[in-house]
């Protein structure tokens, strides 16, 4: 039983509309991703998302309009099932206007590109391009009726203003179209009836472009003649209507602009203008209505304007000339929209969807808002951290592309910001806003204004002396005490008078308790204070102290040159213990606190090189030393310093993390926030709407102090290292090496021929400083399409699998290369191999090299020769795979090969003694034989293995010793045949690229009997990751029956079932429901619902099954299950 | 090249439909008798009749003019060679006396199937037993037989050495229904509509392709014309209804008797899977696409040219096959002509993609054929000599031979091993 989660929603944006839809006037940019429309709010010099509406479905296209009958917009969202449906803005929703399930045909094969739908720009229809060699047409307007008399009264009726644009869908029609390959379609503006001009390849891979009008019937095309244009530029992509003042349309080629003008005009011949090209234009806006400026964006992601001359012929207008200027660079757009007054919104899929500005000045065009986006990832790897994995993956594409870490951990969302602020080392916070900082230097008291991020300095506060760093504050009842390097000071916090002051020498580290006052003097004399600042006890220690932590009968002492930490009782400092010698250098930081759940306070000491050990303290620890429950924790690469928050800690390593207390464990939790350099939890602030103030933080990173709540659901953080070419491959390597192996590929065009030069690449990236430290540069027509790494006669090897392009055809020759990262992080070739195919796939297995050349999966021994010392490549035994092995997957000596086209098998590796020594040979274990378009495959366990289709289907295999087909028991079948059965099968709407399970099963760290244990992420071309797991046995019936309950409580945009949308479906087969699979996002749905709703829910209503369960009980249930995450 | 496709496949830059539709192309252009699989057994005379079950893809029967029936399972190793094995069968004589003509699967599941044969009689057998559950005595030799994919009705249309159609009725385990206005000696291709449970096409020695609707009294909806080619409308809507009633009004009408659609016998009729076009051919050695949409009276032919290569004189039912709908766009259409080659043709293009030659030295006929459900890519051909072949894609690379390829470092091997003998005498 199965259940996926979303980690991170689909972040590509395909579609954007500026359109008033809220409210007359009011414009508003709607964004399309696969599964949700999200509403942004234009304002001044920003976006922010105002609404979402989440879709069964996949979206695929997005269109506006506005009926005649309301004063705002509509909008028309088209899906991959060809569902479409009208939405309107009503009280504060998007709320689905009418539905049109005619679109869907059975029997017409669906295009081979993406969906087109495109609208008239007078609203009098919409058409589609979902199927080969035919078009939907969907009036928006009553058609004329075919009754002839009334045609002939009035003819032309259809052109005039006449029409009543209500907001029905009338019934679609099929326009038959003879061109296969359709590039490109707009209606074109200025004419009597719609027409459309239609951009479109034919089998020997020439363009044309043909004009085509829609008849008055509204059943069939009907070619304009000599409007259209035969053999256009080859590398032509994009169609562009120009505005009604003068008609026609672009046609932007690689070298070339062509202008169409309306047929109807005088000189109908098209106009063409070279530029200095090529340029691979992929996106459009029109600036200003009068077409006398627009935005062209290309495939590099360079912004371009085109500026019109018109030329003013009596009152008809028509276009003169044209020129094209770059002025500037942007995302890789899939869309450009232009909101007014210069700003403009590129969409993008490989790159950040950006908001830009037009500046009149240098640089023209800037950067104002960036919404960010991981698609595609194409590859993805697991890193265990403990309680946590990093995702590290191959993401974005081109200039765009990038390697991240993606990290969920608990979200800091940032209040309020004080930018200015540079160098702070410390930082405490008082009563009304008062903020002390310490600098290498000086110290700062400054009372903030968190709303309005203006600070102003206290002189005198507190009698501090601004000229020093301030070392420990502290604030108990009425007193507050104050150290910085010569003195102790203690104050009257009601009137700010110096109470008492003790000076001493060189005071490096202090810790301050409500009893007293411990500080490290000279550097190795441990003192502690009374409140009074008297001395109550002394001790010399034998070495530099390095840090300290109090609590009322205990003291514990750091030091720097030893690798444990040593317990004093209080106030007496007779030293009670040491703890044992402790792995990670020596004890940088001390903290001993409380957490939620667990009842001992507990001992945290961060040591030099990111390791964190815990005890739990008993309350005789004072007395007898007793520590217990030693834990070990690698947080980072970086010394560790600790924050006491509120009954949790703060600990800040190579990145940041926090440890808190859940069901009677520490957990620790990744931060989603820059490393800061200094933290305080805010004592009492304004800026917290709630009254409870615990969870704000005040920290300060490089160059500001930022004012955040700590939201602890988890969340999503995303650390980039920018590659600036596509990354199609990773590789992690083992902590001893240190490094991530990854191919990329470098796509450039060549500036005179216009063809597009691909160079490849193996380079590896320090996996602690997050750069990259070495590059290997492949072959000229050499393709990098795997890589692997494992260790093979004893050495940790790099391996990459290459393939020969040469003419377009398939590969027939490619290269395993071998690399050794050397100590000083370098590739050095050890080995390389020629076989005759390209290597798609690489894996290692016992020791051993397994790779899928072209067809054949090959296993192959990697061994040092005796003689010479060199490495030897041997190629043992193979395997066939029926069309191309494209992915490979193993377990313990199981191999599970995905092929192209024909589904899976799985193999096990057996050794074979031989006269010859050890052999290999592959076993096919079993194998499922109907075809399916795999991308990845990866196995679970002996039994279970997860697949990834083409169309955007996960399924689940099990491998069972099979007799005969279910449905046809009439043949007895042997029991050697066994095949691989599939036991879910789920639809998730995006092309899956990777599969990786989950080895450490390290998240069940809370419950003890988990509703779904993970078992594996994956990643989609769309920026999406889910999270795969399996449903205990005991919640099976309880989630299924959830699922169903609240797909009938739940409404729905588009009245989309979510059972249809999650359901298997590809061009071969369509089920009616997701089999054995739960969709975790849409089951979180439940906790949005009102009352009523939760208990109509569980209750069954609507035909549902009662769960038998309370609502908070499934709210329990569901509230677990969003901690998954 | 699959390279690039595969990766503008998982970076977005295409759809996945676009990597699918060109590998099937390519796979079905590049068919090829399979070197790996292969069916041991022959029919000891012509394979008429293969039939490929549609619930799992799995089970294939063959029967030949031997009138043996056999059923094999298609799911297969790949690697090694494979032998196809036969699961059950029905021997020689024992099922049907004379060859069988035809045989298809229960379209919904695949406990049941259909046989027709010269012996004069249709037999429904059970799958699992492999006994016969009904028994329908014809009269006339069978020709060719069909069930509709998709109706209820489970009515057999049966086209038989007799001028009219007989429709059986597997309910009532009886004759239902004579459908008669062909007027040759002979039936020789019937086809129920994938779309529409009540529609009928057959083809007769008359030379004419009929359209039947099975529940009007007057069966027979229309001929297809060969004359009536496609021509952009240019008839004039009077003439158009007055074609329609002289057409609709009664099948003996003068108008309709000197209708042909082949100027032969009609021997191979196949439906476009969306009911709306239809593939025909005759001993006039044509090909013909017709037109069905609604008045099936005119524009009926599309005149789609095949070009010189069809063969077809033998009165004997052909197999036309076409690759599944969602497959290839348009369809391919798999023409076995009487050379013994399996044309591949575009149907909508009459485009020649591929010639299967099954032997260059002699002259074995196909006769048997059809193809494994969507996206195998594999169709199986019975020929004259009772063999069973499977046409597959051509492997993107050989598979290299075992034994050579482990060996292929041999200098270094030989090194090695003096090494390790070094070694030994050290000791």
């Amino acid at each position: 039983m199965s259940y996926a989660v979303s980690i991170h929603k689909p972040s590509s944006v395909r579609h954007a509309v500026c359109t008033d839809l809220i409210a007359p006037g009011v414009y508003s940019l709607v964004l399309a991703r696969p599964a949700s429309i999200d509403v942004y709010a234009i304002q001044s010099s920003s976006l922010s998302l105002q609404y979402s509406l989440p879709v069964n479905g996949t979206i695929t296209s997005l269109l506006t309009f506005k009926p005649t009958v309301s004063s705002t917009s509509w909008l028309f969202v088209l899906t991959e099932d060809c569902i479409g449906f009208t939405l309107s803005y009503k009280d504060g929703h998007l709320v689905t206007e009418q539905v049109s399930t005619d679109l869907d045909e059975r029997f017409l094969p669906d295009t081979d590109t993406e969906h087109i739908a495109i609208m008239d720009p007078q609203f009098r229809a919409i058409l589609l391009h979902t199927y080969k060699s035919s078009l939907t047409y969907i009036p928006l307007v009553q058609a004329p009726t075919s009754n002839k008399k009334r045609v002939l009264k009035s003819p032309g009726a259809a052109g005039t203003n006449c029409f009543q644009v209500t907001g029905t869908l009338y019934p679609a029609r099929r326009l038959p179209i003879e061109e296969l390959i359709i590039i490109s379609i707009i209606f074109l503006e200025n004419v009597e009836r719609p027409t459309i001009a239609v951009l479109y390849r034919d089998g020997q891979h020439a363009r044309h472009v043909k004009v085509y009008e829609v008849n008055a019937m509204g059943n069939a095309l009907e070619e304009v003649k000599g409007s259209g244009l035969r053999n256009v530029d080859q590398g032509a992509s994009l169609l562009m209507p120009f505005p009604p003042s003068a008609g026609g349309f672009f046609l932007l080629g690689e070298q070339l602009l062509t202008y169409f003008p309306p047929t109807n005009s005088k000189d109908p011949k098209p106009k063409k203008i070279p530029f200095n090209g090529p340029i691979n234009f992929c996106a459009w806006a029109c600036i200003d209505e009068s077409g006398k400026r627009f935005l062209l964006g290309d495939e590099l992601g360079q912004i371009y304007i085109l500026q019109v001359r018109l030329a003013c012929d009596s009152d008809t207008q028509s276009v003169l000339d044209w020129k094209i200027e770059n002025i500037g660079e942007t995302s890789i757009p899939t869309t450009l929209t232009y909101l007014g007054s210069g700003f403009f919104f590129v969409t993008s899929h490989f790159s950040p969807s950006t908001l830009f500005y037009l500046s009149p000045e240098e640089p023209h065009v800037q950067t104002v808002q960036v919404i960010p986006n991981l698609a595609p990832i194409t590859d993805f790897q697991l890193v265990d951290r403990e309680n946590t994995i990093d995702i590290i993956a191959c993401s974005g594409g081109f200039k765009s592309g990038s390697l991240r870490i993606i990290r969920s951990g608990i979200g800091v969302d940032a209040l309020a910001e004080i930018a200015g602020i540079q160098g702070v080392t410390g930082l405490w916070t008082f009563d009304n806003d008062i903020v002390v900082a310490s600098f290498v230097e000086n110290t700062m008291v400054v009372k903030c204004d968190p709303e309005s991020g203006i600070f102003e300095e206290l002189p005198g506060w507190w009698h501090i002396v601004p000229n020093e760093p301030t070392i420990e504050m502290a604030q108990y009842g009425a007193k507050g005490v104050h150290i910085n390097r010569s003195s102790v000071t203690t104050v009257d916090t009601t009137n700010g008078e110096i109470i008492s002051r003790y000076q001493s020498q060189q005071i490096s580290v202090a810790a301050v308790t409500a009893q007293a006052i411990i500080i490290a003097n000279s550097l190795t004399e441990l003192v502690v204070l009374s409140w009074d600042l008297t001395i109550i006890s002394k001790l010399t220690l034998h070495d530099e102290i390095s840090c300290i932590t109090a609590t009322e009968d205990l003291c514990v002492v750091g030091l720097w040159n030893e690798v444990r930490a040593s317990l004093y009782s209080l106030p007496d400092l007779n030293r009670v213990s040491y703890t044992e010698d402790l792995s990670g250098g020596n004890v940088r930081s001390l903290k001993i606190s409380t957490l939620d759940s667990i009842q001992e306070p507990i001992l945290f000491l961060g040591m030099a090189d990111g390791t964190l050990h815990s005890y739990h303290l008993s309350p005789s620890t004072a007395m007898d030393g007793e520590l217990t429950e030693h834990k070990i924790t690698l947080l980072g690469t970086q010394p560790v310093t600790l924050y006491s928050l509120k009954n949790s800690i703060f600990a800040v390593s190579s990145h940041p993390s926090m440890i808190f207390g859940h069901a009677k464990k520490i957990t620790i939790s990744s931060v989603n926030v820059q490393s800061p350099t200094a933290l305080a939890m805010c004592k009492d602030t304004s800026i917290a709407d709630d009254a409870d103030s615990s969870n704000v933080l005040i920290f300060a990173t490089d160059d500001m102090i930022t004012y955040g709540v700590i939201d602890q659901l988890m969340s999503t953080h995303v650390q980039t290292l920018e590659l600036k070419e596509t990354a199609r491959r990773l590789t992690i390597m083992t902590p001893a090496a240190g490094v991530i192996g990854l191919i990329t590929l470098k796509t450039e065009l060549d500036s005179y021929s216009g063809d597009e030069i691909i160079n490849c690449f193996v380079k590896i990236v320090d996996s602690s400083l997050f750069e990259v430290v070495d590059s290997f540069a492949l072959e000229e027509n050499e393709m990098a399409e795997s890589i692997t790494s494992g260790f093979f006669d004893g050495t940790e090897y790099l391996v990459v699998g290459t393939g020969f392009a040469a003419d377009r055809e398939e590969y027939t020759k490619g290269r395993i290369l071998v690399f050794e990262v050397t100590n000083e992080k370098r590739l050095s070739l050890v080995l390389q191999n020629e076989l005759h195919g390209g290597i798609y796939a690489l894996c290692e297995v016992k020791g051993n090299l397994v790779c899928a050349v072209n067809a054949i999966v090959r296993l192959c021994t990697i061994s040092t020769n005796l003689v010479t010392g060199s490495l030897d490549f041997n190629l043992q035994c193979g395997f066939r795979s029926p069309v191309m092995a494209i992915t490979l997957s193993t377990y313990e000596n199981y191999v599970l090969v995905g092929d192209l086209m024909k589904s899976v098998a799985l193999l096990q590796v057996r050794k074979v003694s031989s006269t010859d020594g050890v052999e290999y040979m592959f076993h096919e274990v079993a194998r499922y034989y109907e075809p399916m378009w795999m991308t990845d495959v990866e196995i679970l366990d002996e039994k279970t293995s997860i697949g990834t289709e083409a169309e955007g289907n996960i399924v689940v295999f099990q491998r069972e010793e099979m007799t005969g087909m279910k449905n046809s028991s009439f043949i007895q079948k042997n029991d050697e045949d066994p095949l691989l059965e599939i036991i879910s099968s789920m639809r998730v709407g995006e092309v899956v690229n990777r599969i990786r399970r989950i080895t450490k099963q390290s998240t069940d760290i809370s419950v003890a009997d988990p509703v779904v244990t993970p078992q594996a992420y994956y990643a989609t071309r769309d920026g999406a990751i889910y999270l795969y797991g399996q449903i205990s046995s005991q919640h099976i019936n309880n989630l299924i029956n959830l699922q169903s309950n609240l797909s009938k409580i739940v409404k729905s945009a588009g009245e989309l079932k979510i059972s249809s949308y999650r359901a298997f479906s590809n061009q071969r087969r369509k089920l009616l429901e997701p089999v054995r699979f739960v969709d975790g996002d849409f089951i979180e749905q439940f906790l949005e619902l009102s009352q009523l709703e939760k208990e109509q829910t569980v209750l069954g209503a609507n035909g549902g099954i009662n769960l038998n369960l309370t609502v908070g009980q499934v709210t329990g249930i569901v509230e677990d299950l969003k901690r998954l995450r | 090249m699959l390279s690039s496709y595969l990766f503008t496949r998982e970076s977005g830059l295409t759809n996945p439909r676009e990597l699918r539709s060109a590998q099937l192309l390519r796979q079905y252009s590049t068919l090829v008798i399979s070197d790996k699989r292969y069916f041991p057994t022959r029919h000891s005379g012509i394979v008429n009749a293969l039939a490929v079950d549609h619930v799992a893809n799995r089970y294939m029967i063959s029967g030949g003019s031997d009138s043996r029936i056999s059923i094999w399972d298609l799911y297969s190793r790949e690697g090694l060679r494979h032998r196809y094995e036969i699961v059950a069968g029905i021997p020689a004589k024992k099922g049907h006396k004379y060859g069988i003509s035809g045989i298809s699967w229960w379209p919904f599941d695949n406990g049941m199937f259909i046989s027709g044969s010269f012996d004069e009689t249709i037999k429904v057998w059970d799958t699992e037993a492999l006994e016969e559950v009904y028994k329908f005595e014809i009269g006339t030799r069978v020709n060719a037989h069909d069930i509709s994919p998709i109706a209820e009705h489970c009515l057999v249309a049966c086209a038989a050495d007799h001028p009219a159609i007989r429709l059986i009725d597997l309910r009532s385990s009886g004759a239902a229904q004579m459908l008669s206005s062909h007027e040759g000696m002979t039936v020789n291709a019937i086809k129920w509509s994938p779309t529409n449970p009540f529609m009928l096409a057959s083809g007769g020695s008359d030379g004419t392709v009929r359209l039947w609707d099975i529940r009007r009294s007057d069966a027979c909806l229309t001929v297809l014309n060969l004359e009536n080619t496609i021509g952009k409308g240019v008839a004039s809507i009077n003439l158009d209804s007055s074609l329609r009633a002289e057409s609709f009004s009664s099948s003996s009408t003068p108008a309709f008797g000197k209708v042909k659609s082949h100027r032969g016998v009609v021997n191979g009729l196949v439906w476009l899977d969306n009911g709306k076009k239809m593939v025909s051919t005759g001993t006039d050695e044509m090909i013909r696409v017709w037109d069905l949409t609604a008045p099936f009276t005119r524009d009926t032919n599309t005149l789609v040219n095949f070009g010189p290569l069809v063969r077809n004189r033998y009165l004997q039912c052909i197999n036309l096959v076409l690759s599944p709908l969602r497959d290839c766009v348009p369809q391919l259409l798999f023409f076995p002509s009487d050379t013994g080659d399996i044309l591949v043709f575009q149907v909508l293009t009459g485009q020649l993609i591929r010639r299967l030659a099954v032997s260059l030295n002699t002259r074995k006929r196909t006769c048997g054929l059809v193809c494994r459900g969507s996206e195998y890519v594999e169709l199986f051909s019975g020929n004259s000599d009772g063999d069973i072949i499977l046409w597959e894609a051509e492997h993107y690379a050989q598979m290299p031979h075992e034994r050579n390829s482990a060996m292929n470092q041999p200098t270094k091997n030989i090194l090695t091993e003096i090494y390790k003998g070094l070694e030994l005498e050290n000791y």
